[in-house]
């Protein structure tokens, strides 16, 4: 089993922990409470490539501007980060970039895999007239970033474990390269091995993060 | 799972009889009642401050205001009033003319609006849950009006819910009709006025520009483990983590975790918590309940700590997911929340708590003035008193944010490539005046030698100075400035 660090990020009210609940409860409630500081859910999933389990510790963090200054302890040491939108709310993206451009230069690691989410598809399925965001400029941003990148909607689960999925794959594929080239330096065959740390090691210095 | 950390205190809790319980409840409310109509507070908060607070919603609710209304003397021509008040029946209160900034929209509003639409969501009642979000909604911006320098957080609604249950939940429960109507905004104004002097008087840290004093008050919980429990502060090393894991019980006073639900068990911890903090005039008592919490699951979150150490190896993450799932599934404990609040209470005349919070808190914290513990005998401040606190408290608040900013901006510049400079600005400075030399050879060769040499003289004495009076200080940028003015003049004299 493989496990790895996910961070939620995003404006107030855009679903991020409607996305999580859909995906580790596969539930959901019209209205879920707001999240204060932030909340530890984990769920595991089984990728097609090698049967390969991946668990995911997800910390999915509170949408407010004055939370955001505990943001850095929850992405640091992250290897990836769900950067949510709503699809209904043009300024709800301005605000995801805002957080992708925050992470790219603070999370020294470039093989942070950031994955683009614009949630609420429903909405716009029902009635298109609600859409406020293209799909085409996300996904231009996205390419241009270098991000993953989905509409979903956490009401219907549309797309909601494609998401984790891709961003599992990914994480896998790194994974992998960084065994070949450990393999290769050592000489060793480690094909099908899967007991891996991936997460930096834990920094003591307790000034280092939110300061 | 057992909790088998507690002491035998609980047995005594244990030996009292469902009946025995319920009579000592019913004598209880009789006493409360006594105590308000005699308006006697320290009998009033004597009561809130031991087993069952103040027993029940209705004289719980005229517990909290007179005690809360001891506390604080607002002056009545700013008695807290919502700007769409024509529904209300408010002749008590006509004098609503002298406030301006009850129409003035609030900048966290928006915010406000986007909590209130997701509160409430354990009650199933649609028409229920509408009329508690209206009134929450009234309430805070209210509140949020009447002092626009206060700065609203996600977390104050689940507090606010609090009050509107326990001064109106009955009412909409019971509602229906338009007569039922007035009397609960009759209840509405008295709610208010309690919210607002609660906003005042105890969350007012958590109400400022920045995270900054609540973090301040977070940390108390460490220094409390570290105090009673050092071995186990120090397996989960607690010292070198930061205590966010409390953020949300802290500010929300444990209304985000134990959730307010109408006809629910968890009320009564809930409102009790609540019953404890007002009587005693003291936040210290969420910070208590934490500790004690922590303290009291202790076997649990070693055991947890000892099982998920392979999957974490980041202490930080490991012990903010233990603690947290481990209070999760602790949370409808009762026995642990009985426990809980028989040591908070006992340590809540801690005096030591005092000096501690001045240590680490600023001076104008709820902590240290209005909500210390510390004066809960008749101890009533003015508006004006508060007012005074208040304003002093944002401006070291802002102060506070902008020393932040400077460190910030001072550890940017100081990256590592910087960092490498400092380190080999010997070499570098060496490597760079060779280069300059070299510059001034290549310019020999077009013959610019000659006036170029007579006129670098000075720059090259500048250097000099530079190296003899600089480089034993180890300035970073003992190379620069002469360099500088090498290449200006190299630029100008070569572009001439």
């Amino acid at each position: 089993m493989l496990q790895f660090k996910l961070v939620l990020l995003g404006d107030s009210s855009v679903g991020k922990s409607s996305i999580v609940h859909r995906f580790v409860k596969d539930s959901f409630d019209e209205f879920r409470e707001s999240t204060i500081g932030a909340a530890f859910l984990s769920q595991s999933i089984k990728l097609d490539e090698d049967d390969t389990v991946i668990k995911f510790e997800i910390w999915d963090t509170a949408g407010q501007e004055r939370y955001k200054s505990l943001a850095p302890m929850y992405y640091r040491n992250a290897n990836a980060a769900l950067v949510v939108y709503d699809i209904t709310a043009s300024d709800s993206l301005s605000k995801a970039q805002s957080w992708v451009e925050e992470l790219k230069n603070k999370v020294a690691d470039d093989k942070l895999v950031i994955c683009l989410v614009g949630n609420k598809l429903d909405l716009c399925q029902e009635d298109s007239g609600k859409r406020s965001v293209e799909i085409s400029d996300a996904k231009q941003y996205a390419d241009e970033q270098g991000l993953l990148f989905f509409e979903v909607s956490a009401k219907t689960g549309e797309k909601v474990n494609d998401v984790f999925k891709s961003i599992g794959e990914s994480l896998y594929s790194y994974k992998k390269e960084e065994l070949l080239s450990k393999s290769e330096q050592n000489g060793t065959n480690t094909h099908g091995q899967v007991d891996l740390q991936l997460q930096k090691p834990a920094t003591s210095d307790p000034t280092s993060c939110c300061t | 799972m057992p909790i088998s950390s507690f002491s035998s205190e609980e047995l005594s809790y244990e030996k009292v009889s469902l009946e025995e319980t319920s009579g000592e409840v019913l004598l209880k409310e009789r006493v409360i009642d006594y105590a308000l109509n005699k308006s006697n507070i320290p009998l009033i908060s004597q009561l809130g401050r031991s087993q069952h607070g103040f027993v029940n919603n209705l004289t719980r609710r005229k517990a909290w205001s007179s005690l809360l209304e001891s506390q604080l003397q607002l002056s009545s021509s700013k008695t807290c009033e919502v700007a769409d008040s024509k529904t209300i029946n408010n002749n008590d209160y006509n004098d609503d003319s002298d406030d301006d900034n009850d129409n003035v929209v609030h900048e966290d509003e928006n915010q406000v609006q986007l909590d209130v639409k997701r509160s409430f969501v354990s009650v199933r009642d649609v028409h229920v849950r509408d009329l508690l979000r209206q009134v929450l909604e009234r309430v805070i911006i209210s509140v949020l009006r009447k002092y626009p320098q206060l700065r609203y957080y996600q977390g104050f609604h689940d507090v606010v819910s609090v009050f509107v249950l326990v001064y109106l939940g009955d009412e909409i429960l019971a509602s229906g009709t338009d007569e039922n109507l007035i009397l609960k905004y009759d209840e509405e104004i008295s709610l208010k006025k309690s919210v607002e002097i609660f906003t005042l008087l105890y969350l007012r840290d958590f109400m400022m520009d920045s995270l900054e004093f609540p973090i301040d008050q977070l940390n108390i919980i460490l220094k409390i483990i570290k105090k009673k429990d050092i071995k186990f502060y120090n397996k989960l090393s607690l010292g070198q983590i930061e205590p966010f894991f409390a953020i949300s019980s802290i500010l929300t006073i444990f209304s985000h975790e134990l959730s307010p639900i109408m006809d629910n068990t968890y009320n009564e911890t809930l409102f009790g918590i609540f019953d404890l903090i007002i009587s005693t005039q003291s936040m210290n008592v969420p910070l208590l309940i934490y500790s004690n919490i922590l303290l009291g699951v202790k076997d649990q979150l070693l055991e947890n700590f000892e099982m998920d150490i392979i999957h974490f190896d980041n202490k930080v993450d490991l012990v903010h997911a233990i603690i947290q799932k481990v209070i999760l599934q602790s949370i409808d404990n009762d026995r642990m929340w009985k426990e809980t609040m028989i040591n908070t209470r006992k340590m809540n005349y801690d005096k030591s708590l005092i000096s501690l919070n001045k240590s680490m808190l600023n001076k104008y914290s709820v902590l240290i003035t209005t909500a210390s513990g510390d004066a809960y005998y008749n101890h009533c401040y003015t508006e004006k008193e508060v007012m005074e606190i208040l304003r002093k408290e944002i401006q070291l608040n802002e102060k506070r944010n902008i020393e932040k900013a400077q460190l910030k901006m001072k550890k940017s510049t100081n990256s590592p490539e910087l960092g490498l400079i400092n380190k080999t600005s010997m070499t570098l400075a060496v490597s760079l005046l060779i280069g300059a030399f070299a510059v001034i050879i290549s310019l020999q060769r077009d013959n610019s030698y000659s006036t170029l040499f007579k006129n670098t003289g000075d720059s090259l004495n500048n250097i000099y100075e530079y190296y003899t009076v600089k480089l034993v200080n180890r300035s970073t940028y003992v190379w620069k400035q002469p360099l500088e003015s090498i290449l200006t003049y190299l630029k100008s004299n070569t572009t001439s």
